[in-house]
């Protein structure tokens, strides 16, 4: 804090002594009171001493914190000038052309007026002693006085570059981030600004690089004096817009910068150099946004995209038994349902394919019918079906919403011995959220199911699933409606558990409760 | 007087002389690097500091003239190594080009195959030598007949060893003995339904692990035995995507003559660190070529008990018709070196 006081004090020093000692002539300072067709008027007139043919500068007061004491330092920037047109007693007029469009109502107007008498003498303060390093921010500041946004910000720019680890560093880019912002209100940046090639630097580019690892560049300027500053822009293939890096500079000669490892992937990176020149004229001195240098960067192996990540995986066992006769009441052994035993394990891969499977189950079942009764003699059909499969899903985005389509292939043995089977499936939205998906299944001596499930993600702890369709399972015999509610919670950290309940029947008489229950594990 | 006013003027021009250095945009793994500088002949000591990214200490090579404006460095091939060339640049005692605090850095790559068998040499922890001995049992359950029991059963070891060649496309050479022993059903005994020995004592092989793309592999084993009925040939191809010890997928068929064919899919998962695992289903007539298709499930678990080491051990179960299904399980032990 004290040596903010101190630089508080330094600052005042230096700017006092910005203003010229003594002239023989005098500066009558107003304001610009009135803006029409390429005239203006100033509230300065013959009272003031102001004559027609007297040279008039336009200016704009400009409030800035300084980089060192953050104390708001009063300045202005340069608008333009022009001569007194003719002068009234207290207003004069000024036909200024095309600059009326840049000079607003209440601008400054300075006015040179010609006086015999020399301007009092200034008095002098002393300098307090500063430190190289203050010195020359203060100097910097100084130098400033006066000069447009473009070569304040380039000035700034420039010493950023060349002291990037110095202690007023933060100080400059605030005070450079509120210049921008001020430059951004009275010059909106045009397509065409900076479009021009105003320097050249020599770089041998890299044709390739490394995923995942930050990529070192150095420029070499040919005309150091020709730049303040420069920007490494730099993006990702197919990204629409480029990062800006503020290159360093060293030996005056180098620009040197680091794309950031985050964004070399695949399939590569592009970067072009844009540059400021100390009059603060922007421009490019290598490549353009239009036709920018082009690194690749290889994908990673398939190998390696394979390789370990947590949550990837999930392991998850279901049981659940169906009865399609709880409600019929009428006479007769009715005996019809069906329990299913699964075990998954699937492979989140998170690309086009989006998982693969393996997983085993066993169908077993009696009856089938909705009408027939059993008697000895008679016995319900009864069936068994020991099957494993391979599962596979593809994705992308259908409109932007998440779809995907799968399916399985099954292989089992039944009463008839060895037997085949499919599922296919159609998924909108995301499997971990809300989505809706058409499946359908069927297996060799056990029969068919169709269905459509819906599927959210209420609350991070609860998923719903809800669920209708038909079958004729576990038998091949009558057609079926099967309606089922699921919940699955995840209660433990990588751990959820499944409750699943259903009503199923195969006609108004013939109909039953079911349920089950799930334990899944994520890794 | 006069001359030392001018000597200093010349030596204040001297120093003031720019040292101009385009840097390479990368290197070659192994070959010598140029660092070339463009400056006057009277530049006073040009040093290059060169080190291996990742390395602390620099080496210092003097460069030397080329021409009237020219300089250069020749850095040796040894220093150019994966993953980069850190280098900066002095005359004098004075910084040039980069600086020791913050040296540029030129990615130094490798060729591909030569990149590929770093990579691999990384996965494996630079083991090339794999020893490895795995047993299944397999019971496809007993069922009762007339009173009799019909056993449906057979056991299985593997043992081979593996070479890491790395001579792309060929990854690896395995060779191995094989023993499978089974008690199934059998047409040739009596009185039917009876069951007899099936399988073989012991066969060799020899594997080839190809892999033309990093990460989609092709094992293809050539088999020979000694079967009951006598002298046998057999076979096994696997395509694999991915690590074989990590998350994989893999689509397989073996046929064995007189023994029985079988074609699986498995997925592996190295999702659980050092607990890489995998699912396996099954479709096999194994261990006789009249016995009715089985499916299996198995799951296998792995975890690495000391550097290189890994035990396993395997369970699951196995059905050849709807009313019995039977237990499968074993171990495996993995040694690499």
């Amino acid at each position: 804090m004290k040596s903010s006081i101190q630089f508080g004090r330094v600052v005042l020093v230096v700017l006092l002594l910005a203003v010229p000692a003594s002239a023989d002539d005098e500066i009558v300072r107003g304001s610009v009171v009135r803006v029409e067709a390429k005239e203006i008027y100033v509230s300065l007139g013959a009272d003031r001493g102001v004559v027609a043919g007297a040279a008039l500068r336009i200016k704009r007061p400009i409030h800035l914190k300084h980089p060192i004491t953050h104390a708001v330092v009063t300045d202005w920037l340069p608008v333009g000038s022009a001569s007194i047109t003719e002068a009234g007693g207290e207003m004069s007029r000024a036909v200024v052309g095309e600059l009326v469009m840049d000079i607003k109502v209440g601008d400054l107007a300075e006015v040179l007026v010609d006086r015999p008498d020399p301007a009092p003498p200034v008095s002098r303060v002393a300098t307090p002693p500063v430190d190289p390093a203050t010195a020359e921010v203060l100097g910097e500041f100084a130098a400033q006085a006066g000069q447009s946004l473009d070569v304040r910000i380039a000035a700034w720019e420039r010493y950023l570059s060349s002291h990037q680890s110095s202690r007023f560093a933060t100080g400059v880019r605030l005070e450079l981030d509120e210049l921008r912002a001020l430059r951004e209100q009275m010059q909106p940046p045009s397509a065409l600004q900076g479009a021009a090639r105003i320097a050249v630097v020599a770089h041998d580019a890299p044709r390739r690089a490394r995923a995942s690892e930050p990529l070192a560049l150095a420029f070499v300027l040919d005309h150091p004096d020709r730049v303040a500053s420069a920007y490494l822009h730099y993006r990702p293939i197919g990204a629409a817009t480029f990062h800006a890096v503020l290159l360093a500079r060293e030996h005056d000669l180098y620009l040197r910068g680091v794309i950031p490892a985050e964004v070399m992937r695949a399939p590569g990176i592009e970067y072009f150099v844009e540059v400021s020149a100390p009059d603060g004229r922007t421009g490019l001195a290598l490549a353009s946004p239009q036709a920018p240098i082009a690194v690749e960067v290889a994908a990673p192996p398939l190998l390696d995209r394979f390789a370990a990540q947590p949550g990837r995986s999930s392991v998850r066992m279901m049981v659940d038994a169906l009865d399609f006769r709880t409600f019929d009441h009428r006479t007769g052994d009715r005996t019809d349902h069906m329990e299913r035993a699964t075990i998954d394990f699937t492979y989140w891969l998170g690309t086009v394919i989006q998982s693969v499977g393996v997983g085993a189950g066993v169908y077993a079942g009696t009856g089938g019918l909705r009408d027939a009764v059993w008697t000895p003699g008679m016995d319900a059909p009864q069936s068994a079906f020991h099957f494993g499969y391979a599962d596979l899903e593809l994705g992308g985005h259908l409109e932007h919403t998440p779809a995907s389509i799968g399916g399985q292939l099954i292989a089992g043995v039944g009463r008839e011995g060895f037997g085949l089977g499919a599922e296919g499936r159609f998924r909108v939205g995301d499997r971990s959220s809300t989505n809706l998906a058409f499946v359908a299944r069927t297996i060799d001596q056990v029969g068919w199911l169709s269905e459509v499930r819906f599927g959210a993600r209420p609350t991070a702890p609860l998923g719903v699933g809800i669920s209708v369709g038909a079958t004729d399972q576990p038998n091949e015999g009558d057609t079926a409606l099967v309606l089922g509610t699921e919940l699955e919670l995840f209660a433990i950290q990588n751990v959820s558990i499944t409750a699943r309940g259903s009503w199923q029947g195969r006609s108004v008489a013939h109909a039953g409760l079911g349920g089950g229950a799930g334990l899944a594990f994520n890794w | 007087m006069k001359p030392i006013f001018l000597v200093m003027i010349l030596v204040s021009a001297a120093a003031a002389d720019p040292v101009r250095h385009v840097a390479p945009a990368s290197a070659t793994a192994g070959a010598q690097v140029e660092l070339v500088v463009e400056a006057s002949a009277a530049a006073p000591d040009l040093i290059a500091h060169v080190r291996t990214t990742g390395t602390t200490a620099f080496r210092s090579i003097e460069l030397v003239r080329r021409d009237d404006a020219h300089w250069v460095a020749i850095v040796p091939a040894a220093t150019v190594l994966p993953p980069g060339l850190e280098y900066y640049l002095t005359s004098g005692d004075a910084a040039v080009f980069a600086s020791a605090e913050w040296p540029h850095d030129v990615e130094v790559h490798l060729d591909s195959d030569a990149a590929r068998e770093a990579r691999d040499l990384s996965r494996s922890h630079a083991r090339r030598s794999q020893i490895q001995v795995r047993t299944d049992w397999v019971d496809f359950g007993t069922r009762t007949i007339d009173g009799a029991k019909i056993a449906d059963n057979y056991y299985r070891v593997d043992a081979d060893f593996a070479y890491r060649l790395w001579a792309y496309p060929l990854e690896e050479i395995r060779v191995g003995y094989t023993r499978l022993i089974g008690t199934t059903e059998s047409m040739a005994c009596s009185p039917s339904p009876c069951t007899a020995d099936a399988g073989f004592k012991v066969g060799g092989w020899f594997e080839l692990g190809l892999a033309p793309v990093e990460g989609i592999r092709l094992d293809a084993r050539m088999m020979v035995l000694a079967a009951t009925n006598g002298f046998g040939v057999g076979g096994r191809g696997e395509l694999r995507f991915g690590d074989r010890e990590g998350s994989h997928v893999a689509v397989g068929v073996e046929a064995i003559q007189y023994v029985g064919a079988s074609g699986f899919f498995r997925l592996g998962w190295g999702t659980v660190p050092r607990f890489p695992m995998t699912a396996t289903v099954e479709v096999t007539d194994l261990p006789a070529t009249d016995r009715p298709t089985g499916v299996r499930l198995y799951y296998d678990v792995a975890h690495e008990v000391a550097a290189g080491l890994r035990v396993g051990g395997r369970i699951g179960y196995a059905a050849r018709e709807e009313q019995v299904a039977g237990i499968t399980g074993g171990f495996n032990l993995t040694a690499d070196f």
